[in-house]
């Protein structure tokens, strides 16, 4: 071949070779610049491109009774809103949302015409209607997923639980005082979608573990049950303006049932007077009247000033103290411990507060948690009003000894009584039995806790005799006596204070009855406090049936036998027979 | 004669060099090649698992989801004021009375 010719190739491949170096350099500096230099930048929009944020929020835990029952949880719904700016036909859209939502035309088209980014438009609406919603499919209104609070059980033990707002956080009852526990944790997190949007997070696991804390309750919601309905029937049949009532385990403290009427639904709180809202056995105190004959008869045998067979003149019905006279109901002549508490007589118990002591009367109530919180974990709770012995005037000893010139809360007075029936230990009581964290595990238990012993075991065995006597004949709580089971009670009827804030009011009382059975191992301690009833207003006629109601009704859920024996009883004497609704 | 040959043994051996270049570049390509296929079918199968993955865990989530709904549904038939209503109602029981409920003696059952 020609040298010339040769060099010619040779120098075409060269000039080839130096071209398509430059051209790979070119790509190389390129690739270079894109993945080392630009790597940063370039991956951080990529991410921006398929990844999004968004926070998330666990839902409200659950609030269950003792069984686990559900009386408190939290339910997917839906809330309507819209994009003012983006609606095209705000009158005509307006028309079709108001006649689907049932709300005011007029109203709607003025939202619709504001022209702000958003507004709601109505909450908790039903699947059905979201879906109803979604297929007008109108540009600038959309539904989006909502939690909200449902109350399965109404307004079974409403009171107790509360309820939460719009944002659900708890605003009244135990929802408000355990709202930090109850509500789910937030979390900001990323997520991954793909090109046509699909998520490739885990959101809805992830929810999970943020749900807030569940709290069970020591409440029972059968026994809830039971007591809202006596309670109701009593309040109803008495014309009475309110009523509570408190069912209590005596040897552990906890609450197996706290009702009050009248009743509200916590689903639709708004609906009903306000007053209605809160928890009355532990925020409202009352003047219990002879019910505290107990507890002085139980400082005077405690303190050892008297025996049950101690006598006192009781003064044929009238006793002066100073400018003031103690009446009695019925007049008596002498009587002794255990009758003073069975006839309930004012002036005997006035006389045994005298031979105990200011002080030790005081110290012995004190003790008994009267004037004090019990804590028991509710909000607005009051301590009563136990005015300090220092204060008090000749009257005042004798008065607070028949349940006058004392106010106490509901739960102090069951408390009280549950120590008596308990062998002379006061309980805490007992409310919240556990916390029980998102993924199922118990969290904390709260167990039984005794505080003192405010009386001795023979005392209290003394003064469950006197109770006893109470609802046996010519007693008077006879109302509260059930077949087949020793019934120990104590009515109380004390007179409220008049409007005008001068003396006590002659047409209002409130009528009490609290009382345990069996005697000797009481299983439940029962209190019924009738406020303002208008046909009577003794404690043996208004509130001792609506005990007697709810005793029989939850001895006989827990299957507590009666311990009466075979031949004292009038149980087995009757045929049994089986009625059905209209009594045959 | 001698170098003749020296230059045939060279070129001989040139071309064997030149043999033995293209193959091992070859080889090397080769490997390459195949790793950049087996890394993208690794990241096709990791995002079509992950599909897999996400699509399986939304029907969980309904399913969790119509469970709840199943146990409010029930905690709403336990409601004790609803089995009252239906007791008395429809099956006209009512409460038993006293007298009603016998208590038997378990020692005198085990007799």
């Amino acid at each position: 071949m020609p040298k010339h010719t040769n060099k010619g190739i040779q120098n075409r491949i060269l000039l080839i070779e130096v071209i398509l170096f430059l051209l790979i350099g070119l790509l190389g500096g390129t690739a270079f610049k894109i993945q080392v230099l630009d790597n940063t930048d370039l991956a951080s929009k990529a991410r921006g491109e398929y990844t999004d944020h968004a926070i998330i929020k666990g839902k409200r835990g659950d609030i269950l009774d003792r069984n686990m029952n559900k009386l408190a949880t939290t339910i997917n719904a839906f809330y309507l809103a819209a994009s003012p700016a983006e609606i095209e036909h705000p009158v005509l859209d307006s028309a079709k949302i108001a006649a689907l939502l049932r709300i005011n035309r007029h109203r709607l088209e003025k939202q619709f015409k504001t022209k702000k980014n958003f507004i709601f438009l109505k909450r908790k609406i039903s699947p059905d209607l979201a879906i109803a919603i979604k297929k007008i499919d109108i540009k600038g209104v959309f539904c989006r997923n909502d939690a909200i609070r449902f109350y399965p059980n109404r307004h079974l033990a409403a009171q107790v639980i509360g309820f939460t707002g719009n944002d659900n956080t708890g605003l009244e009852g135990l929802e408000y005082q355990y709202n930090s526990i109850l509500k789910g944790k937030t979390a900001k997190i990323s997520v991954t979608r793909d090109g046509v949007g699909r998520s490739l997070s885990t959101i809805k696991t992830l929810k999970q573990h943020l749900r807030g804390d569940s709290i069970v309750l020591t409440i029972d919601v059968a026994i809830q049950y039971v007591c809202e309905s006596a309670l109701k029937k009593a309040v109803i049949d008495n014309k009475a303006k309110s009523g509570m009532a408190i069912v209590m385990r005596p040897a552990t403290g906890e609450v197996l049932a706290m009702a009050m009427y009248p009743e509200f639904n916590p689903n639709s709180f708004l609906d009903f007077k306000q007053r209605s809202w809160r928890n009355r056995t532990i925020t409202d105190p009352f003047e219990p009247g002879s019910v505290m004959k107990v507890f002085v008869a139980a400082t005077a045998l405690d303190t050892g000033v008297c025996t049950p067979k101690s006598i006192f003149f009781c003064e044929n019905g009238d006793y002066r103290i100073g400018k003031f006279v103690i009446h009695d109901t019925h007049p008596h002549g002498w009587l002794t411990v255990n009758q003073i508490v069975k006839y309930s007589s004012n002036i005997g118990a006035a006389k045994i507060s005298e031979v105990i002591g200011r002080k030790a009367l005081y110290d012995s109530l004190f003790s008994f948690g009267f004037g004090q919180k019990t804590f028991v974990g509710c909000p607005g709770e009051t301590p009563g009003i136990l005015i300090p012995y220092n204060d008090w005037s000749d009257i005042d000893a004798g008065a607070i000894a028949f349940g006058q010139g004392i106010s106490v809360s509901a739960l102090q007075l069951i408390t009280g009584i549950s120590a008596i029936a308990n062998g002379g230990i006061l309980m805490k009581p007992l409310l919240i039995k556990e916390i029980i964290s998102s993924d199922g595990k118990i969290k904390k238990i709260y167990r039984a806790r005794p505080l003192r012993r405010v009386a001795s075991i023979e005392t209290a065995i003394y003064v469950k005799k006197m109770m006893r006597s109470v609802v046996e004949q010519e007693g008077t709580g006879t109302r509260a006596a059930i077949n087949g089971y020793s019934v120990c009670g104590k009515t109380g009827t004390a007179q409220k204070v008049a409007r005008n804030g001068k003396g006590y009011s002659k047409e209002r009382y409130t009528a009490v009855f609290a009382g345990f059975a069996p005697e000797k191992k009481p299983a439940l301690v029962v209190l019924v406090v009738i406020d303002e009833p208008k046909l009577s207003h003794y404690g043996g006629t208004v509130a001792a049936p609506a005990f007697k109601k709810i005793m029989t009704e939850s001895l006989n859920y827990f299957h507590v036998p009666p311990d009466i024996p075979e031949e004292k009883s009038d149980m087995l004497k009757e045929k049994l027979v089986v009625k059905n609704s209209n009594g045959v | 004669m001698v170098v003749e040959n020296h230059i045939q043994k060279n070129v001989s051996a040139d071309k064997k060099t030149n043999k033995k270049i293209p193959v091992k570049w070859l080889f090397i390509l080769f490997v390459f090649m195949c790793e950049l296929f087996v890394y993208t079918g690794v990241r096709v199968a990791c995002t079509s698992i992950g599909y897999r993955i996400a699509s399986d865990r939304k029907v969980h989530g309904n399913l969790e989801a119509y469970r709840s709904e199943l146990m409010l549904e029930k905690a709403r038939l336990d409601s004790p004021v609803r089995i009252f209503k239906i007791a008395r109602t429809r099956l006209n029981l009512v409460m038993p009375g006293q007298g009603q409920i016998v208590y038997m003696n378990r020692k005198k059952i085990k007799r």
